[in-house]
């Protein structure tokens, strides 16, 4: 089925199932059920020479897309159009036109649902597979194939797929083959249903196949990757572990090398009253997955390497955010939560929140093959590793802490301090650019005011003596509950060693929401930076001009 | 009980098939190339590589063009656009300016936002003619098994007094072609010494000095877009000559300089032939 006859089928159902929810009761497909959401963001774009902003030939661009979805009864049918007048700064200009890259059907019968199309999915936690979207990053690795997920019995998910991976409005040239069993023992066997120890098992495997047209390699056209996981939960006690191994892969991500990959994350949670404790512990070495073996950016790829650090939400404390290093990493989290009881010291008449979170990435250590063989030379199996040695280099640490607390009836605040010390070399590729040591400090303060209104303001200040040194930022935003909301903020590089580039970045904003439906406009500079979500990061220029975006879903 | 472990058994079974890879042993590296044919058209192919002097990973693009020179020798014919802002000048160390006009234009007109990246013979590859450097021999060995469908000659004259340049070109198209055609002339210089940014862990400053530049294009001879051969097409035997003259800038090395062709559709700018031969 071509794309066009596809839309056409489905706008028929779509208009069908309008028809029959609109009449209610005794319809030929009664029960259908339509639903989807819309975005749009544009910006235009002026010239500004201080920032080094990009000039934009188009002055104007925009990035937006919808989701139709239709279900009746065990049937669910949706699509996603998409379009890209051109791409705005930051994204891949891969992204041009306009296109419905996902498309899908799918039905479910006796435990067994059938996918053909496009479809997401993920494996345990991703080690070895995981496809999704993040349209704020640009990431949509959707497969276009067929996926099975059946549950033969009680406790027993069994899922297979094959297809394509999304490339832009393309697709890439690898066929990515998976299985993935999952079992929750306590549900399968009725003899451990009422057993306080909750056991969870999984396994996965993935292959991929590339056609080897390198003139310089012999290249594996077959690559595996298997996984296994372990899940245990006893009350507040949740622990996981998750390892995952690929045969040979050498591919742009390890600078052809034939080393296999490994890789194992664990994580321990346990919460009692008023406290909470998270730990968690990875190692990673050579683990990048990719369904083009020259693909590079957030293109392509199969797997998905959880980060274990923090991810900061404010402004200068996310400014230099953590990307995970599929070459190789060692990491460990802990994080603390207090609950502080009322009128303690502390805890105030309302009680109060303490956070505290430690996060360190290292290298992992590496040796040499040989006296002749660099570290990472192409074209042989790389190095070795010893899997329980770090490495030298600290990739990453951040140790923060973080304090909420409702102060009276009409205010409430965080305050909030990190530590970060950020490998800038290593994490955006600039050998020359070397350790960042920063403190952040920030207040976000909400005040309740009359007839559904507030008024919430933040002051922040990261001080380092390294990269653009000091930056100072404040926000006041005002808001009309529950429709207007109206900010102006400003950050300033005051510390910035170069005079000429000591900029104010201001911005002002409205946005208007009703129902779903939700307008934001805003005015102003945008620093170049670096926006990550869960350990996947896109780099973002500089920019100047206006910022146009609507939301909707039905 | 034993239905149900059987029943997860099969199941988990019939994933296994799943796991096919391929272990590579030695030789893990294929041997030197062909370098083409003597005496004959054979196809050849332009490698338009995007780099730029600021850029600490183009290093490693280049080493992968020189490489796959190695590999494809007189079949492979590499040009090195210098543009965008990885190609800015900064002083101390990054006075030369290696942007050109013609150079600003293709890198502006495909949309190059980051280096190193290439074009090979402008063709799309998994939907873009944006490749990065690791799959620019899979698409070169892609083209070069298509049989040539135009030959190029090029008759080079230079006057190292005066400087001046006299060039040739007799293209002729070897079956029919639809479609405008175009052919597009470009002066490289190679052998060109000075600093380049670099992620090589030898150079703790992130900077090698006397870094060697290849296949740096240094003008257009006819347009950044080159002139129409015609506009419908040409028939095979069908020939088309061009002459066209230039002088070099003072600071190029004429001994190191080249002078690259190529022909493309002007429907899709896909290149049907290219060749290149140096001034010496």
């Amino acid at each position: 089925m071509n794309k066009k006859t596809f839309l056409l089928f489905a706008l028929a159902m779509l208009v069908q199932g309008i028809f029959v929810y609109g009449q209610g009761q005794g319809g030929l497909l009664q029960g259908a059920r339509v639903w989807g959401n819309f975005q749009l963001d544009a910006q235009y774009y002026l010239p500004d020479s201080i920032i080094e902003a990009p000039d934009v030939d188009e002055k104007i661009r925009m990035n937006a897309f919808a989701n139709l979805n239709f279900s009746w009864q065990g049937f669910t049918m949706g699509m996603r159009y998409e379009s890209y007048q051109n791409a705005l700064l930051g994204f891949d200009p891969g992204y041009r036109g306009n296109g419905i890259p996902y498309r899908f059907a799918s039905y479910q019968q006796d435990n067994l649902e059938v996918t053909l199309g496009n479809f997401y999915e993920q494996f345990g936690n991703g080690m070895v597979f995981r496809s999704y979207v993040d349209h704020n990053l640009g990431v949509d690795n959707a497969m276009d194939g067929i996926r099975l997920v059946y549950r033969p019995v009680s406790g027993v998910t069994l899922k297979g797929l094959i297809g394509q991976q999304r490339l832009f409005f393309d697709k890439g040239p690898g066929i990515v083959r998976g299985f993935d069993a999952e079992m929750n023992l306590n549900q399968t066997f009725t003899s451990l249903a009422e057993n306080p120890n909750q056991w969870m098992l999984g396994t996965s495997v993935v292959s991929k196949y590339q056609r080897d047209q390198n003139p310089l390699f012999n290249l594996p056209e077959n690559v595996a990757a298997f996984a296994g996981r372990l899940n245990y939960l006893r009350g507040a006690l949740n622990l996981s572990a998750e390892y995952g191994y690929k045969v040979n892969d050498p591919s742009a991500d390890n600078n052809f090398i034939y080393k296999d990959g490994n890789a194992l994350t664990m994580t321990g949670s346990w919460a009692a009253e008023g406290f909470g404790l998270l730990l968690a512990a990875k190692r990673i070495d050579n683990m990048g997955f990719r369904s083009d073996r020259a693909a590079s950016s957030n293109n392509l790829q199969i797997n998905f390497l959880p980060p274990t650090t923090r991810q900061h939400l404010y402004s200068l404390s996310g400014m230099y955010p953590y990307a995970t290093q599929p070459r190789g990493e060692m990491g460990l989290l802990g994080e603390l939560t207090f609950k502080l009881p009322r009128e303690s010291f502390l805890g105030g008449a309302n009680g109060a929140t303490l956070t505290v979170n430690y996060s360190v990435a290292n290298s992992i250590h590496k040796t040499a093959l040989n006296d002749t063989t660099a570290i990472g030379q192409r074209g042989t199996k790389g190095y070795t590793s010893d899997f329980f040695r770090t490495g030298d280099t600290l990739y990453f640490q951040d140790f923060n802490a973080e304090y909420s607390r409702r102060f009276s009836r009409n205010l409430r605040g965080l305050i909030s301090y990190a530590y970060i010390t950020y490998n800038q070399g290593v994490i955006e590729g600039h050998i020359e650019k070397g350790m960042v040591y920063a403190h952040i400090v920030v207040a976000d303060f909400t005040h309740r005011l009359p007839n559904r209104r507030s008024l919430r303001w933040e002051l922040q200040h990261l001080a380092t003596q390294q990269d653009k040194g000091n930056w100072a930022m404040a926000l006041l935003e005002y808001s009309i509950a529950p429709q207007w909301s109206f900010s102006l903020s400003d950050q300033y590089n005051y510390g910035n060693d170069n005079k000429d580039l000591r900029v104010h970045y201001v911005t002002l904003g409205a946005s208007y929401s009703k129902n779903a439906n939700r307008f934001s406009l805003s005015y102003g500079r945008q620093r170049e930076g670096i926006i990550c979500v869960g350990g996947v990061c896109r780099q973002v220029p500089a920019s100047n001009g206006f910022m146009l975006s609507v939301t909707s879903s039905f | 009980m034993i239905r149900k472990l059987i029943t997860i058994l099969t199941f988990l079974l019939s994933g296994l098939f799943l796991a096919s890879c391929d272990i590579i042993e030695e030789p893990k590296m294929t041997g030197p190339g062909h370098n083409g044919h003597q005496g004959e058209v054979v196809r050849k192919v332009l490698l338009e590589e995007f780099t730029g002097h600021q850029c600490p990973n183009c290093p490693d693009g280049a080493q992968e063009a020189a490489d796959l020179k190695a590999f494809f020798g007189d079949r492979l014919v590499i040009m090195s656009i210098h543009a965008g802002f990885f190609a800015r000048t900064t002083a101390p160390h990054f006075l030369a300016d290696y942007r050109t006009t013609a150079g600003n234009n293709i890198n502006s007109y495909f949309g190059i936002s980051y280096n190193p990246v290439g074009m090979v013979n402008r063709a799309g590859f998994s939907g873009s003619p944006i490749l990065t450097p690791s799959a620019w021999g899979g698409a070169i060995s892609q083209i070069l098994q298509q049989e040539p469908q135009a030959g190029i000659e090029i008759s080079l004259n230079y006057q190292s007094i005066s400087r001046q340049l006299n060039a040739s070109f007799k293209t002729t198209a070897l079956e029919n072609i639809q479609g405008p055609i175009y052919l597009a002339v470009f002066l490289v210089e190679n052998n060109i010494m000075s600093p380049q940014q670099t992620n090589d862990p030898q150079y703790p400053n992130g900077i090698k000095e006397n870094y060697i530049h290849m296949h740096v294009l240094r003008t257009d001879i006819n347009g950044p877009w080159g002139e129409e051969l015609s506009e419908i097409g040409a028939g095979a035997g069908q020939a088309f000559m061009k002459n066209y003259n230039i002088t070099l800038d003072q600071g190029w090395n004429a001994t190191y300089c080249s002078v690259i062709a190529f022909v493309y559709s002007g429907t899709n700018l896909e290149v049907i032939q290219a060749e290149e031969k140096k001034l010496f």
